[in-house]
C-alpha cells in the first residue's frame, strides 16, 4: 500500500477532532478528503504530517510506519504539505520561497560556503513556471495576492519532491476563476512531476472535477467512501451537505 | 537600483580608503578609539548573524566576548603560549565551546526564553569569573597581557586588528548567504513552514549560535591584544547590552549595520563622557529614541530616503 | 561546623522571609509579562528605584508611612513609563522591547546615581520590630515573622483580586485573548495602564518590604532581576503558584547557602536554574 491511515485518534480536551480513522491511498491517484467546515479535515491533515501527535492509531507509507514523527522527518520521507491559511516566508521573494526549500531537499542547508543564489537556479524558475509565478519570481511573499500566495504554497511543497502532496484547502479564499486555474495546474504538476495528492476541500464542486477517490469525513469520522460518482450519489453525503445537519 | 549601487561603492571605497590612511593621519588617541570601533563591530555582526539571520536575540554575547578575553588573557600570562595566530584559534574556539554548551539547553526556546537564557548564562559567568580569583584576578581582572612579537605598537594592533575583523566579517558575509545562511532567514521568518520543507530547525539554531559565539570570541580576543587586559564588567549584561544596542541601531536588517552603530556608538560615548559624567543617562534616551523613534536603525533611515526618493520619481 | 536543628529552623525561617520578598518581585514581573506580553528588563531598575525612594521617605516621614507611600509613587512612576515608553511597542516584537527595557534600565540607575550618590545606604529597623520572637521552638527575628506575614497578605489579596473580581476577570481574559477582550469594549489600554502600575507597585512593596534587612548600592538591580528571571525559570513563566514556590526555593537555598558554602552562596541559584533546565525547560511548574 502507497499510504495507509490506521484507526488515527486524536482528541482535543475530550472533543474527538479526529475519531477511528483509517483511508488507504493508491499512488498515482488524486485523492480527496471532503467534508464540511470542521469536520476535521486540517486536524487530520496535521497528524499525517507531523505538525500534532495522534492519541493512537498509525500512519503508514511505503511500508514504513510514520506515526509520531517530526514534521521535518515527514517532509524528507517524501510527503509534502501546503496549508490552508497562507503560511510562507513573507518577508522573503517568491524565489528565496522556493529557493530555501529546493536547498533544505536536496540537504544543502548545511552547506555554508556556496552563494546560495547561484545554486539550482533553472530548477526554481522551473518551480515558479509551473505554478505561474515566473512574473512575480522578486515580490516579497507577503506582497504577493492571495491567489499567488496559495500558488506559492504549491511551489513551495513542489520543491521538495514529494511522493506524496497533501494540499490543505488549496483553492480557500479564492474566486471561482481563480479556483478552477489553480485546478488546472494542480493537474498538470501531477502529470509532470507523477506525485500521488491528497487533497482536502469543503468545496464538493472543486472535488468531482478531478478526484480519482474520495473520502467523506464528518464529525471526525469517514462515513463514506468511492469514486466521484458513488459520492454523488451518497444519501449520507446528500444529508450532509444539502440537509444541513445530522 | 544602480543609484544606491553607486553610492555603496563610492562609500565603501572611501571608508576603505579611510580606513588605511588613518594611523598615518590621526593621533593615537583616534587610533585607539578606531580600533575599539572595529572591534565592537565585530561583536555586532557576530550577533546580527545570529539575531539579523536566525531570529534569535541573545542578550548574552557578552559571555562569548569574555569566554575569549579571558582565555587570550589566562594563556599569555599562564602559559608559555604567546603566538598570537595559535591563540586568537585556541580563544575564539573556546567562546564557540560555551556557545555549543549553552545552545544544547536554548536552541528549542523562542523570543523572549531564548534572551532571558541568555543573559542568565551571561551573569553566571560574570559571578564565577568574580569567584575564581586564583585563576581570573577577580574584580580587578587580568592586568599587564602582552602578546608577543609585532603587536606592542598602537598602530601594528591597529592593521592587525583591521585585518582580523574583515577577515572574520568576510567569512560570516559568505555563510549568511549560503544555503546555511538562508536556511536561518526561513527560519527567523516561519520556523514552524521551515521543518515543513525539511529544514532541521533546532540544529540550524544551535550551529547558527556557535558560529556566532566564535566570532564574537574573536572580537574577545582582539580586545585583550588591544586593551592588554581582561576585566569580569566583560561578562556582565551592560556589555552584552552594548553589542545588542549597536545591532539596533545600525539596523539589522543590513550585513553593516552594526558597524555603523558601533562607529556612531562609541563616538558618541567618546564626546559626551568628555562632557558630562552621566553618560548611562544620556545612552539610555538613546536607546528610547532609537526604539520609538528609528525601530529599522540607521540602514533603514538610509533606505527609506533612497525608497522615498525613487519613488518621487516615477509619481 | 555542627549545624544544630534550631539553627537550621532559624535559617529557614529567614529563608522563607527572603523568598517571600522575591515571590512579591517576581509576581510583578509575572503579571505583567502575564497581560502585557513584554518582559520588562527593567523591572529590578524599578525595584533599586523604590529601595531608594524608601531610603528617603522612611527617614522623612518613618519606615511605617514609607509602606504606603512608596508604592503608590511607584505605582504613579510606573504609570508614566508605562504611557509615555511601553504603550508604544506592544506590537513592536520582542527585540524592540527588551531593548526599550535596557534603555530605562540606564536611565534609572544613573538617576539614582545622580540622585543618592555612589555610596551604598543602609536600611534602619524600626524599634517595634527589632529582637526576635520565639516560635515554635524556633528563634526568629521579630521583621521575618512580619515580612512572612503582611506578604502572605498581599499574595492572598491578589489571588482573590486576579480570581473573584471583576477587575481579575478582565485581566485572565486578556491573557487568555487580547482581542477578543478588546471587542468587549473593555478598554484594554486602561487595562494594561493599570496591570503595569500593579506590577511595578508590586515591586516597590518587596522593595520596601526589604529595606530595613539589607543594604542598597548601585547595581543591585540586576542582582534583583535575575533573581525574578530565576524565580520565573524554575516556577515557569506565567504561573502565579510557580512563582511562590520557585521564591520560596531561591530563599531557602540562599539562606542555608549562607551557612554551608558562604562564598558561594548564591551560586546556588544558579546551579538550581541550569539544573531546572536541564530537566524541564518549560519550568517546574509550568501548565505545559
Amino acid at each position: 500500500m502507497f499510504f495507509e491511515v490506521q484507526n488515527l485518534e486524536k482528541s482535543f480536551g475530550g472533543v474527538k477532532a479526529t475519531d477511528n480513522v483509517s483511508l488507504h491511498i493508491n499512488e498515482g491517484d488524486i485523492c480527496s478528503l471532503i467534508g464540511p467546515n470542521g469536520a476535521g479535515k486540517s486536524t487530520f491533515f496535521n497528524l499525517i504530517t507531523g505538525y500534532i501527535r495522534p492519541d493512537s492509531g498509525k500512519v503508514i507509507f511505503l511500508g514504513e510506519d510514520i506515526t509520531g514523527k517530526t514534521a521535518m522527518a515527514i517532509a524528507r520521507k517524501g510527503i509534502a504539505r501546503s496549508f490552508q491559511i497562507v503560511n510562507i516566508f513573507p518577508q522573503l521573494t517568491a524565489y528565496e520561497n522556493v529557493m530555501v526549500a529546493v536547498l533544505s531537499q536536496k540537504k544543502r542547508s548545511f552547506n555554508v560556503i556556496h552563494p546560495a543564489k547561484k545554486i539550482d537556479k533553472d530548477e526554481i524558475y522551473g518551480l515558479l513556471q509551473s505554478t505561474g509565478l515566473e512574473q512575480q519570481a522578486q515580490m516579497l511573499g507577503g506582497q504577493l495576492s492571495h491567489g499567488n500566495q496559495k500558488r506559492l504554497e504549491v511551489a513551495i511543497a513542489l520543491a521538495l519532491k514529494p511522493k506524496l502532496l497533501a494540499l490543505d484547502e488549496p483553492t480557500a479564499g479564492m474566486a471561482e476563476e481563480e479556483k478552477s486555474a489553480i485546478l488546472e495546474t494542480i493537474k498538470t504538476l501531477m502529470k509532470m512531476t507523477g506525485c500521488t495528492i491528497l487533497l482536502c476541500e469543503h468545496d464538493m464542486s472543486v472535488i468531482f472535477s478531478i478526484s480519482d477517490q474520495i473520502w467523506v469525513l464528518h464529525n471526525g469520522r469517514i462515513v463514506a467512501n468511492g469514486n466521484v460518482e458513488e459520492i454523488k450519489n451518497n444519501e449520507v453525503v446528500q444529508r450532509i451537505y444539502l440537509g444541513g445537519r445530522e | 537600483m544602480p543609484a544606491k549601487s553607486k553610492f555603496v561603492w563610492i562609500f565603501g571605497c572611501l571608508i576603505a580608503f579611510f580606513l588605511i590612511i588613518v594611523p598615518f593621519v590621526l593621533s593615537r588617541f583616534w587610533v585607539g578609539t578606531i580600533t575599539e570601533i572595529l572591534i565592537l563591530t565585530l561583536a555586532g555582526i557576530s550577533l546580527n548573524f545570529l539575531l539579523g539571520y536566525a531570529g534569535c536575540l541573545s542578550f548574552g554575547h557578552g559571555a562569548f566576548f569574555a569566554t575569549a578575553a579571558y582565555t587570550t588573557a589566562i594563556l599569555i600570562t599562564r602559559t608559555g603560549l604567546n603566538q598570537y595566530f595559535v591563540i586568537l584559534l585556541v580563544a575564539p574556539l573556546m567562546a564557540a565551546f560555551l556557545g555549543a554548551i549553552i545552545g544544547i539547553l536554548i536552541s528549542r526556546l523562542y523570543a523572549f526564553y531564548y534572551a532571558i537564557m541568555t543573559v542568565a548564562f551571561t551573569m553566571i559567568l560574570w559571578s564565577i569569573i568574580r569567584r575564581l580569583r586564583d585563576l581570573t584576578g577577580g574584580d580587578s581582572g587580568i592586568l599587564g597581557v602582552h602578546f608577543a612579537g609585532f603587536l606592542q605598537e598602537m598602530n601594528n594592533i591597529y592593521f592587525f586588528t583591521l585585518a582580523v575583523v574583515v577577515l572574520c566579517a568576510i567569512i560570516l558575509w559568505i555563510i549568511g548567504n549560503s544555503p546555511f545562511g538562508w536556511a536561518l532567514r526561513a527560519i527567523r521568518e516561519n520556523p514552524v513552514r521551515s521543518s515543513f520543507v525539511s529544514i532541521n530547525v533546532v540544529w540550524h539554531r544551535y550551529l547558527a549560535l556557535v558560529v556566532s559565539s566564535f566570532f564574537c570570541g574573536m572580537a574577545g580576543s582582539l580586545h585583550v591584544v588591544y586593551t592588554f587586559g581582561a576585566f569580569p564588567e566583560l561578562a556582565f549584561w551592560t556589555k552584552s547590552a552594548d553589542i545588542v544596542t549597536i545591532c539596533i541601531l545600525g539596523g539589522i536588517n543590513s550585513f553593516l549595520g552594526p558597524a555603523i552603530g558601533s562607529a556612531v556608538l562609541i563616538l558618541l560615548e567618546t564626546f559626551i563622557t568628555s562632557v558630562t559624567l552621566y553618560w548611562p543617562l544620556i545612552l539610555g534616551i538613546i536607546i528610547c529614541a532609537v526604539v520609538l523613534l528609528m525601530p529599522q536603525g540607521i540602514t533603514g533611515l538610509i533606505r527609506n530616503v533612497f525608497n522615498k526618493g525613487r519613488g518621487e520619481f516615477r509619481a | 561546623m555542627e549545624i544544630s536543628l534550631p539553627l537550621l529552623g532559624t535559617l529557614v525561617a529567614t529563608g522563607i522571609a527572603r523568598g517571600m520578598i522575591y515571590f512579591l518581585l517576581s509576581c510583578g514581573l509575572t503579571i505583567i509579562f502575564g497581560v502585557l506580553g513584554v518582559v520588562n528588563f527593567a523591572h529590578g531598575a524599578f525595584y533599586m528605584l523604590a529601595f531608594y525612594l524608601t531610603f528617603t521617605i522612611a527617614n522623612a516621614v518613618g519606615f511605617g508611612s514609607s509602606l504606603i507611600l512608596v508604592p503608590v509613587l511607584m505605582a504613579l512612576i510606573g504609570a508614566i513609563f508605562e504611557a509615555g515608553l511601553f504603550r508604544r511597542i506592544y506590537k513592536a516584537g520582542h527585540v524592540l522591547q527588551l531593548l526599550l527595557s535596557v534603555g530605562i534600565i540606564f536611565i534609572i540607575s544613573d538617576i539614582v546615581r545622580l540622585v543618592w550618590g555612589l555610596d551604598p545606604i543602609n536600611g534602619d529597623m524600626p524599634a517595634l520590630f527589632a529582637g526576635r520572637v520565639d516560635f515554635f521552638g524556633i528563634a526568629m527575628s521579630k521583621y521575618s515573622l512580619f515580612i512572612i506575614v503582611i506578604s502572605s497578605l498581599i499574595a492572598l489579596g491578589l489571588i482573590l483580586t486576579i480570581y473573584k473580581t471583576k477587575f481579575g476577570s478582565i485581566i485572565r481574559a486578556c491573557v487568555f485573548d487580547e482581542e477578543m477582550t478588546r471587542g468587549l469594549g473593555i478598554n484594554v489600554s486602561r487595562v494594561f495602564l493599570y496591570v503595569f502600575m500593579g506590577g511595578i507597585g508590586l515591586a516597590a512593596v518587596a522593595a520596601v518590604i526589604a529595606y530595613p534587612t539589607t543594604s542598597g548600592m548601585l547595581g543591585m538591580d540586576a542582582q534583583m532581576i535575575i533573581i525574578a528571571f530565576s524565580v520565573a525559570i524554575i516556577g515557569g513563566v506565567g504561573s502565579i503558584g510557580g512563582a511562590l514556590i520557585a521564591a520560596l526555593i531561591i530563599g531557602i537555598v540562599e539562606s542555608l547557602g549562607i551557612l554551608i558554602m558562604p562564598r558561594y552562596a548564591d551560586s546556588f541559584i544558579y546551579i538550581i536554574v541550569v539544573a531546572v533546565l536541564f530537566v524541564r525547560p518549560q519550568g517546574l511548574f509550568s501548565l505545559e
